[in-house]
Protein backbone atom coordinates (compact mmCIF):
# COMPACT_ATOMS: atom_id res chain seq x y z
CA UNK A 1 0.00 0.00 0.00
CA UNK A 2 1.29 3.58 -0.96
CA UNK A 3 2.20 5.97 2.39
CA UNK A 4 3.42 8.96 2.91
CA UNK A 5 0.37 11.58 1.58
CA UNK A 6 1.57 15.19 3.46
CA UNK A 7 -1.60 16.50 5.04
CA UNK A 8 -1.82 20.04 4.04
CA UNK A 9 -1.70 23.53 6.80
CA UNK A 10 -4.24 26.59 5.88
CA UNK A 11 -1.39 28.37 4.05
CA UNK A 12 -0.92 25.58 1.55
CA UNK A 13 -4.65 25.48 1.16
CA UNK A 14 -4.64 29.36 0.75
CA UNK A 15 -1.39 28.93 -1.84
CA UNK A 16 -3.23 26.76 -4.10
CA UNK A 17 -7.06 27.48 -3.85
CA UNK A 18 -6.44 30.91 -3.78
CA UNK A 19 -5.26 30.57 -7.24
CA UNK A 20 -8.93 29.84 -8.03
CA UNK A 21 -10.72 31.89 -5.47
CA UNK A 22 -9.81 35.61 -4.28
CA UNK A 23 -9.99 36.59 -1.02
CA UNK A 24 -10.54 32.87 0.18
CA UNK A 25 -10.35 32.64 4.46
CA UNK A 26 -8.81 29.15 6.00
CA UNK A 27 -9.23 28.77 9.27
CA UNK A 28 -7.82 24.94 10.92
CA UNK A 29 -10.71 23.29 12.66
CA UNK A 30 -14.36 22.32 11.91
CA UNK A 31 -16.90 19.68 12.67
CA UNK A 32 -17.54 17.53 9.41
CA UNK A 33 -20.78 16.43 8.74
CA UNK A 34 -20.31 12.71 6.78
CA UNK A 35 -23.35 11.04 7.62
CA UNK A 36 -25.42 9.85 4.45
CA UNK A 37 -28.13 11.86 5.21
CA UNK A 38 -25.15 15.12 5.49
CA UNK A 39 -25.11 15.91 1.97
CA UNK A 40 -21.38 16.26 1.73
CA UNK A 41 -19.25 15.40 -1.81
CA UNK A 42 -15.88 13.69 -1.81
CA UNK A 43 -13.21 13.72 -4.28
CA UNK A 44 -11.35 10.03 -4.12
CA UNK A 45 -7.61 9.78 -4.62
CA UNK A 46 -6.23 6.90 -5.81
CA UNK A 47 -2.75 5.75 -6.37
CA UNK A 48 -1.76 4.88 -9.42
CA UNK A 49 -2.72 1.24 -9.11
CA UNK A 50 -6.13 2.78 -8.48
CA UNK A 51 -6.46 1.81 -4.67
CA UNK A 52 -7.75 5.08 -2.72
CA UNK A 53 -5.47 6.51 -0.75
CA UNK A 54 -6.92 9.75 0.37
CA UNK A 55 -10.40 11.13 0.14
CA UNK A 56 -11.14 15.32 0.18
CA UNK A 57 -14.64 16.20 1.59
CA UNK A 58 -16.57 19.76 1.04
CA UNK A 59 -19.31 19.54 3.19
CA UNK A 60 -23.15 20.59 1.39
CA UNK A 61 -22.63 24.28 2.15
CA UNK A 62 -18.93 24.23 0.57
CA UNK A 63 -19.62 21.95 -2.34
CA UNK A 64 -22.35 24.57 -2.66
CA UNK A 65 -20.47 27.33 -2.16
CA UNK A 66 -17.24 25.88 -4.62
CA UNK A 67 -19.83 24.94 -7.36
CA UNK A 68 -21.41 27.99 -7.45
CA UNK A 69 -18.50 30.17 -7.15
CA UNK A 70 -16.55 28.54 -9.65
CA UNK A 71 -18.86 29.61 -12.13
CA UNK A 72 -20.12 32.87 -10.55
CA UNK A 73 -23.35 31.25 -10.24
CA UNK A 74 -25.69 33.47 -8.54
CA UNK A 75 -25.02 33.56 -4.97
CA UNK A 76 -28.21 33.70 -4.11
CA UNK A 77 -28.36 29.44 -5.13
CA UNK A 78 -26.05 28.44 -2.58
CA UNK A 79 -29.29 28.20 0.18
CA UNK A 80 -31.43 26.54 -2.35
CA UNK A 81 -28.71 23.83 -2.92
CA UNK A 82 -27.95 23.57 1.05
CA UNK A 83 -31.76 22.87 1.19
CA UNK A 84 -32.42 20.50 -1.24
CA UNK A 85 -28.96 18.51 -0.55
CA UNK A 86 -28.96 18.27 -4.33
CA UNK A 87 -25.65 19.79 -6.52
CA UNK A 88 -26.91 20.91 -9.51
CA UNK A 89 -24.99 19.22 -12.98
CA UNK A 90 -22.56 22.17 -13.38
CA UNK A 91 -21.92 22.91 -9.53
CA UNK A 92 -21.12 19.01 -9.67
CA UNK A 93 -19.01 19.85 -12.73
CA UNK A 94 -16.94 22.28 -10.76
CA UNK A 95 -16.82 20.41 -7.31
CA UNK A 96 -14.77 17.81 -9.99
CA UNK A 97 -12.72 20.55 -10.85
CA UNK A 98 -11.85 22.07 -7.54
CA UNK A 99 -11.48 18.26 -6.44
CA UNK A 100 -8.81 17.72 -8.85
CA UNK A 101 -6.83 20.26 -8.19
CA UNK A 102 -6.88 19.59 -4.49
CA UNK A 103 -5.11 16.21 -5.44
CA UNK A 104 -1.89 18.79 -4.80
CA UNK A 105 -3.12 19.36 -0.87
CA UNK A 106 -2.04 15.77 -0.18
CA UNK A 107 0.87 15.81 -2.68
CA UNK A 108 4.24 17.21 -2.08
CA UNK A 109 7.75 16.28 -4.03
CA UNK A 110 8.57 13.49 -2.13
CA UNK A 111 4.84 11.49 -2.30
CA UNK A 112 4.05 8.76 -4.20
CA UNK A 113 1.70 10.11 -6.75
CA UNK A 114 -2.04 10.19 -6.70
CA UNK A 115 -4.20 11.38 -8.95
CA UNK A 116 -8.54 11.52 -8.38
CA UNK A 117 -10.88 9.18 -9.57
CA UNK A 118 -14.01 10.89 -9.40
CA UNK A 119 -16.51 12.77 -7.07
CA UNK A 120 -19.22 11.09 -4.97
CA UNK A 121 -22.03 12.42 -3.32
CA UNK A 122 -21.28 10.89 0.59
CA UNK A 123 -24.13 8.60 0.31
CA UNK A 124 -22.53 7.05 -2.56
CA UNK A 125 -19.08 6.86 -2.37
CA UNK A 126 -17.75 3.24 -3.68
CA UNK A 127 -17.03 0.68 -1.05
CA UNK A 128 -13.86 1.02 -0.53
CA UNK A 129 -13.00 4.57 -0.57
CA UNK A 130 -16.38 4.90 1.64
CA UNK A 131 -13.80 2.35 3.90
CA UNK A 132 -11.33 4.91 4.20
CA UNK A 133 -14.06 7.55 6.08
CA UNK A 134 -13.34 5.44 8.86
CA UNK A 135 -10.16 3.87 9.12
CA UNK A 136 -7.82 6.80 7.57
CA UNK A 137 -4.47 7.01 9.06
CA UNK A 138 -4.69 10.89 9.34
CA UNK A 139 -6.62 13.78 8.94
CA UNK A 140 -7.17 17.62 9.22
CA UNK A 141 -10.58 19.86 9.01
CA UNK A 142 -10.55 23.41 7.75
CA UNK A 143 -13.37 26.04 7.89
CA UNK A 144 -13.37 27.63 4.45
CA UNK A 145 -14.96 30.98 3.07
CA UNK A 146 -15.59 32.46 -0.18
CA UNK A 147 -16.16 35.91 -0.71
CA UNK A 148 -19.91 36.53 -1.59
CA UNK A 149 -20.95 32.74 -1.61
CA UNK A 150 -19.71 31.76 2.24
CA UNK A 151 -18.17 28.56 2.48
CA UNK A 152 -18.37 25.16 5.15
CA UNK A 153 -15.83 22.81 6.03
CA UNK A 154 -13.81 20.76 4.03
CA UNK A 155 -11.80 17.59 5.19
CA UNK A 156 -8.47 15.75 4.08
CA UNK A 157 -8.47 11.83 4.90
CA UNK A 158 -5.33 10.23 4.15
CA UNK A 159 -4.22 6.62 4.23
CA UNK B 1 3.94 37.98 -27.21
CA UNK B 2 1.48 35.44 -27.76
CA UNK B 3 0.90 32.39 -25.21
CA UNK B 4 -1.50 29.41 -25.54
CA UNK B 5 -2.64 27.34 -22.50
CA UNK B 6 -3.94 24.02 -23.30
CA UNK B 7 -5.20 22.24 -20.60
CA UNK B 8 -8.57 19.81 -20.24
CA UNK B 9 -9.00 21.38 -16.42
CA UNK B 10 -10.67 24.53 -16.48
CA UNK B 11 -9.29 25.26 -13.22
CA UNK B 12 -5.64 24.48 -13.83
CA UNK B 13 -6.08 26.50 -16.90
CA UNK B 14 -7.07 29.15 -14.73
CA UNK B 15 -4.28 28.15 -12.03
CA UNK B 16 -1.70 28.60 -14.91
CA UNK B 17 -2.86 31.67 -15.90
CA UNK B 18 -3.16 33.88 -12.55
CA UNK B 19 0.89 32.08 -11.89
CA UNK B 20 2.16 33.34 -14.60
CA UNK B 21 0.00 36.66 -13.55
CA UNK B 22 2.25 36.16 -10.07
CA UNK B 23 5.64 35.43 -12.02
CA UNK B 24 5.46 38.58 -13.67
CA UNK B 25 4.41 37.61 -17.12
CA UNK B 26 1.09 39.57 -16.70
CA UNK B 27 1.58 41.36 -20.00
CA UNK B 28 1.21 38.70 -23.01
CA UNK B 29 -2.12 38.04 -24.90
CA UNK B 30 -3.10 34.77 -23.21
CA UNK B 31 -5.80 32.49 -24.85
CA UNK B 32 -6.71 28.91 -23.79
CA UNK B 33 -7.48 25.04 -25.46
CA UNK B 34 -9.29 22.63 -23.46
CA UNK B 35 -7.64 19.75 -25.77
CA UNK B 36 -4.74 19.26 -28.15
CA UNK B 37 -6.93 19.16 -31.50
CA UNK B 38 -8.81 22.25 -30.51
CA UNK B 39 -4.67 23.67 -29.39
CA UNK B 40 -4.02 22.68 -32.72
CA UNK B 41 -6.57 24.40 -34.88
CA UNK B 42 -5.99 28.00 -32.35
CA UNK B 43 -2.31 27.81 -33.56
CA UNK B 44 -3.08 27.57 -36.95
CA UNK B 45 -5.32 30.40 -37.14
CA UNK B 46 -3.87 32.67 -34.00
CA UNK B 47 -0.10 31.68 -34.30
CA UNK B 48 0.69 32.15 -30.85
CA UNK B 49 4.54 32.38 -29.88
CA UNK B 50 4.45 30.03 -26.61
CA UNK B 51 2.20 26.91 -25.89
CA UNK B 52 2.22 25.63 -22.49
CA UNK B 53 0.27 22.20 -22.71
CA UNK B 54 -1.03 19.44 -20.52
CA UNK B 55 0.73 15.96 -21.36
CA UNK B 56 -2.63 13.98 -20.89
CA UNK B 57 -5.74 15.36 -22.75
CA UNK B 58 -8.47 14.07 -24.24
CA UNK B 59 -8.77 13.70 -28.15
CA UNK B 60 -4.98 14.88 -28.91
CA UNK B 61 -2.20 14.67 -26.05
CA UNK B 62 0.26 17.19 -25.46
CA UNK B 63 2.73 14.96 -27.25
CA UNK B 64 0.73 14.05 -29.81
CA UNK B 65 -0.19 17.79 -30.27
CA UNK B 66 3.69 18.80 -30.49
CA UNK B 67 4.42 15.44 -32.98
CA UNK B 68 1.93 17.15 -35.12
CA UNK B 69 3.14 20.84 -35.03
CA UNK B 70 6.79 19.52 -35.76
CA UNK B 71 5.64 17.53 -38.42
CA UNK B 72 4.17 20.57 -40.33
CA UNK B 73 7.18 22.56 -39.39
CA UNK B 74 5.38 25.08 -37.16
CA UNK B 75 7.67 26.94 -35.56
CA UNK B 76 7.22 28.23 -31.92
CA UNK B 77 8.09 27.58 -28.61
CA UNK B 78 5.91 24.57 -26.83
CA UNK B 79 6.69 23.15 -22.96
CA UNK B 80 4.59 21.12 -21.36
CA UNK B 81 2.89 21.46 -17.56
CA UNK B 82 2.28 18.01 -16.02
CA UNK B 83 1.84 16.35 -12.76
CA UNK B 84 3.94 13.01 -13.94
CA UNK B 85 7.35 13.13 -15.17
CA UNK B 86 9.21 10.21 -15.50
CA UNK B 87 12.40 9.90 -16.86
CA UNK B 88 10.90 7.90 -20.20
CA UNK B 89 8.06 11.21 -20.46
CA UNK B 90 11.14 13.71 -20.03
CA UNK B 91 12.70 12.21 -22.96
CA UNK B 92 9.53 11.71 -25.23
CA UNK B 93 8.91 15.39 -24.77
CA UNK B 94 12.77 16.95 -25.24
CA UNK B 95 13.01 14.23 -28.10
CA UNK B 96 9.99 15.48 -29.83
CA UNK B 97 11.03 19.47 -29.47
CA UNK B 98 9.69 20.67 -26.23
CA UNK B 99 12.11 23.43 -24.55
CA UNK B 100 10.91 22.85 -20.86
CA UNK B 101 8.74 20.78 -18.74
CA UNK B 102 7.56 21.88 -15.68
CA UNK B 103 5.88 19.60 -13.06
CA UNK B 104 2.86 20.26 -10.96
CA UNK B 105 2.67 21.04 -8.21
CA UNK B 106 4.48 24.14 -10.19
CA UNK B 107 4.60 27.99 -8.24
CA UNK B 108 5.61 31.67 -10.03
CA UNK B 109 9.09 30.71 -8.96
CA UNK B 110 9.27 27.86 -11.32
CA UNK B 111 7.46 29.66 -13.77
CA UNK B 112 9.92 32.24 -13.97
CA UNK B 113 12.83 30.04 -14.14
CA UNK B 114 11.50 27.52 -16.52
CA UNK B 115 9.78 30.57 -18.70
CA UNK B 116 12.13 33.58 -18.65
CA UNK B 117 14.66 32.67 -20.91
CA UNK B 118 11.81 32.12 -23.53
CA UNK B 119 9.20 34.93 -22.62
CA UNK B 120 9.89 38.18 -24.44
Amino acid sequence: MATGYPLPDGNKIVQILGLLFDGLDVKPGGTFDKTPAGGAWFGVFVSDDGEPVALCGADVTLAASFGAAFSMLPPGMVKDVVKSRELTGVMIDNVREIMNICTRLVMDADSPHLKLEQVYPVKSLPAAAAGLLGAAQGHREFQIQLPRYGGGVLTLLTV
Amino acid sequence: MKILIVDDSTAMRMIVKKTLRLAGFERHDITEADDGAKALATIKTSKPDLVLSDWNMPNMTGLQLLETLTSEGVKLTFGFITTETTPDMRAKAFGAGAKFLISKPFTPESFKEHLGPHIR
